[in-house]
């Protein structure tokens, strides 16, 4: 089964963003952008789109799946 | 008012409805264990009555339940169908029990035992769905 990667973190720490304020911006709570950051929940696409957004980049960008 | 409220989560939201649910039928299981006489059915629901109202009272007035967002809908969504097969699994097994070995198995007893059996249980697989470890309290 293809595994969920992504580079939240490295976005974050590259807008000095914490995961409390990005849950904020995007309507979610902490524990999801934890949740997210470590590829264990795929989030709905337009919560991918929402963070994209954030970070003014693409969903490609930040989520990939690896077998 | 809304801004001196506490966040309440989810997962204490449900470690509540736990107990709330799982107290009764504990209650139960050592009365019958023990043969004593500790009230009768009433006086159980209308304890767990007394209490929920409380719980809803305090948690309006002190607390402010936090966001359902989707990662909630999906850990309830699993507990959900988990509770739900293990349901279905434990009325088709008693209705065999009943019928072949222990009859009288399914009485208003059993029916309510289940029904808050069912209550704490997805209660409770939502709390170990939606649990975070320990480092992921610290914030990052």
């Amino acid at each position: 089964m293809p595994e969920l990667k992504t580079k939240l973190k490295e976005y974050r720490a590259k807008h000095d963003m914490k995961q409390g304020e990005l849950a904020e911006l995007v309507g979610v709570r902490r524990e999801t952008i934890i949740r997210l950051e470590k590829g264990l929940y795929n989030p709905s696409l337009k919560l991918a789109m929402d963070i994209a957004a954030v970070f003014h980049t693409t969903v490609e960008e930040l989520f990939s799946f690896e077998e | 008012m809304e801004k001196t409220k506490k966040k309440f989560s989810y997962s204490n939201f449900h470690t509540l409805i736990f107990v709330t649910a799982s107290v009764p039928v504990i209650i139960y299981v050592f009365r019958a264990i023990q043969g004593k006489a500790y009230g009768d059915k009433l006086s159980i629901l209308i304890g767990m009555a007394i209490f929920a109202v409380l719980q809803l009272f305090f948690q309006a007035r002190f607390f402010r339940l936090e966001k359902k967002d989707e990662m909630v809908q999906y850990n309830l969504a699993k507990a959900n169908r988990i509770t739900l097969f293990i349901v279905l699994t434990v009325l088709f097994g008693a209705v065999f029990v009943n019928d072949y070995l222990f009859k009288g198995l399914i009485c208003s007893d059993f029916c309510w035992i289940t029904v808050m059996g069912a209550i704490a249980l997805r209660s409770l697989l939502f709390m170990l769905f939606d649990a975070p470890t320990a480092k992921d309290t610290e914030e990052e």
